[in-house]
């Protein structure tokens, strides 16, 4: 059973360049960055943390983005980015305490400004060679890893509308790249993994055209999940969405998080300690053995001291949801 | 200057005529892949001319008084006449691109007066749905503008480009290079454009109004002359 932990490496994924630079027309600033935000000593305290004698989390997501200096392309590195060689020793350090270590690339258009000026080559003949040497050395780094996060959330107008280069992909071109992707995995015997919410495309379609053989993380940042057979809300539409999935095939790995939304910071929270648990023991009672794979938990925060308390928070609602999962009593 | 507005695929003598009985005295040639560009030859379809037989036919028509301007449409949801560079929109080779092919427009029209460079609405709405959709929006939009404007000048012409913005452009008066030569696109009979034409011809730019309808041509005579270079009319 996977119960996964995301950590950042790299963090251009959000809004190179908002619409206005004037703040006063528009209310998102630029996210990327022209050097790595990761904190060495942010780094070591979480990646202790995950090495800790009975912790929860057994497989560590690491979404590289900009972090690393591609061999076959130097030019996406920022200052700071990690030598392919530490990036490789980290992993064989973490593997070797333990965990299984598992890359992330986000293709979604949302959240690939980490690509640099490929980001703006989407779908040409140069983004589908860049993408396969991209993989290709992301493979070898992570010394053949089973799995392969690809992202893919978040991609449409609704979520690039606030950024001045707009770009997505819709229908049968959508499709085509996730095969391609697909593609670019499986032939390193790897299993590619995605976040799975159908977001605006039609549902019927998303889930009919959706790989079986790649691992599912639909999400959910709801605090409850209702019994299913309750009516209509957002929370039990998520968690049928859940067990649509699970029912028609498709191997599971729900995500969760500690992140909160405006109603919860409304109510003066920083953390949402109730999602995960009770995404766990929604899982558990809904959703067949044979199809539940795990658990991901993205505790959406910066790499740097600034994010060290949400990661921890998801490190401990990881303890609490596994234990509650396994039918223990305490941690 | 009074200009008609074809596309490049119609018998040019017959054309020719057509142009002159309608008292026209310049053509704006929509060129996309209709011609092979020395510089990206892998720009080029079947149908596509040799640039010399283009440049041939403009010498044509420019020693009987009818000047030929081109036009390159960048506006991204126009442009699938790039091949594969319209899938690499404001990338460094997309931006060597757009300098290149303006140089050899330059030289295939024989130093025109103008190129128009496009730029009409980019924005979701003119974009086809279920497949591959970019635009650019706010300062990046209007930087792109302002940036082939530069292109354009540097070959030796001056730039000419439909004035209908897209959406969320709101001071598009504010920060429009004021050197262009604008058209509109949109039909003037539309108030929402004959007011925001009105207003740029009112700023300090030089109009050609696209004239489509009587109603076209009674929102163009209200604007003000000293402004007005010319008109644009079809002719079919």
């Amino acid at each position: 059973m996977i119960w996964a932990m995301m950590q950042h490496l790299g963090y251009n994924m959000w809004h190179d360049e908002a619409i206005w630079k004037d703040k006063k027309r528009w209310k998102w600033s630029n996210f990327c960055n022209d050097h790595l935000l990761c904190s060495d000593r942010s780094w070591n305290l979480r990646m202790k943390r995950l090495m800790e004698k009975g912790s929860g989390i057994n497989t560590l997501v690491i979404d590289v983005g900009e972090g690393v200096v591609y061999p076959s392309h130097p030019e996406i590195a920022v200052k700071g980015s990690w030598s392919a060689e530490k990036l490789n020793a980290e992993v064989k350090r973490l593997k070797a305490a333990g965990l299984t270590v598992v890359p992330k690339l986000n293709f979604s258009t949302c959240h690939d400004f980490w690509l640099g000026d490929y980001a703006r080559m989407i779908s040409s003949p140069t983004y589908y060679r860049v993408v396969k040497e991209l993989i290709d050395d992301t493979v070898e780094i992570f010394d053949h890893p089973p799995y392969f996060h690809i992202g893919m959330d978040e991609e449409g107008y609704k979520w690039s509308s606030g950024n001045a280069y707009c770009v997505y992909r819709e229908g049968d071109l959508w499709w085509h790249d996730i095969a391609f992707y697909a593609r670019c995995i499986e032939k390193h015997n790897c299993r590619p993994w995605m976040f799975s919410n159908p977001g605006t495309r039609d549902p019927k379609e998303f889930y009919a055209r959706l790989p079986k053989t790649f691992l599912h993380s639909p999400w959910s940042y709801a605090e409850k999940f209702e019994d299913p057979d309750a009516p209509e809300t957002s929370d039990t539409s998520r968690g049928k969405m859940f067990i649509n999935m699970a029912a028609a095939g498709f191997d599971l790995v729900p995500c969760g998080s500690v992140w909160c939304s405006a109603s919860l910071k409304a109510r003066g929270l920083q953390v949402n300690v109730k999602n995960y648990p009770n995404l766990a023991l929604f899982c558990k009672r809904h959703i067949a053995a044979d199809r539940l794979k795990g658990f991901f938990m993205v505790p959406w925060c910066t790499s740097t001291e600034g994010g060290d308390f949400k990661f921890m928070a998801g490190c401990d609602m990881t303890d609490v949801a596994r234990a509650l999962y396994e039918g223990r009593n305490s941690i | 200057m009074s200009g008609a507005r074809f596309f490049a695929s119609g018998d040019s003598s017959a054309l020719r005529k057509r142009v002159r009985a309608a008292g026209r005295n310049a053509v704006l040639v929509d060129v996309q892949d209709f011609v092979s560009y020395p510089s990206h030859p892998e720009i080029a379809t079947q149908r596509s001319w040799d640039p010399r037989k283009v440049t041939a036919l403009v010498e044509t028509w420019n020693r009987e008084g009818v000047a030929v301007f081109p036009l390159l449409d960048f506006c991204t949801a126009n442009d699938s006449w790039l091949g594969v560079y319209d899938r690499m929109v404001c990338s460094k080779p997309y931006d060597a691109l757009v300098k290149d092919l303006l140089g050899d427009a330059y030289r295939i029209f024989a130093r025109p007066k103008y190129i128009h460079i496009g730029f009409s609405n980019e924005d979701r709405g003119n974009h086809p749905k279920g497949g591959y959709a970019v635009m650019r929006q706010g300062d990046l939009w209007m930087r792109y503008l302002a940036r082939t404007s530069e292109w354009v000048k540097a070959t030796g012409a001056r730039t000419w480009a439909w004035f209908d913005y897209p959406w969320g452009i709101k001071d598009f008066l504010a920060d429009c290079p004021k050197d262009i030569l604008y058209s509109n696109l949109k039909p003037l009979s539309d108030k929402r454009t004959a007011d925001r034409f009105a207003q740029v011809a009112g700023c300090g730019c030089d109009v050609a109004p696209f004239i489509r309808s009587e109603a076209d041509a009674a929102v163009a005579a209200k604007l003000p002359p000293v402004r007005v270079v010319g008109d644009v009319k079809e002719v079919s």
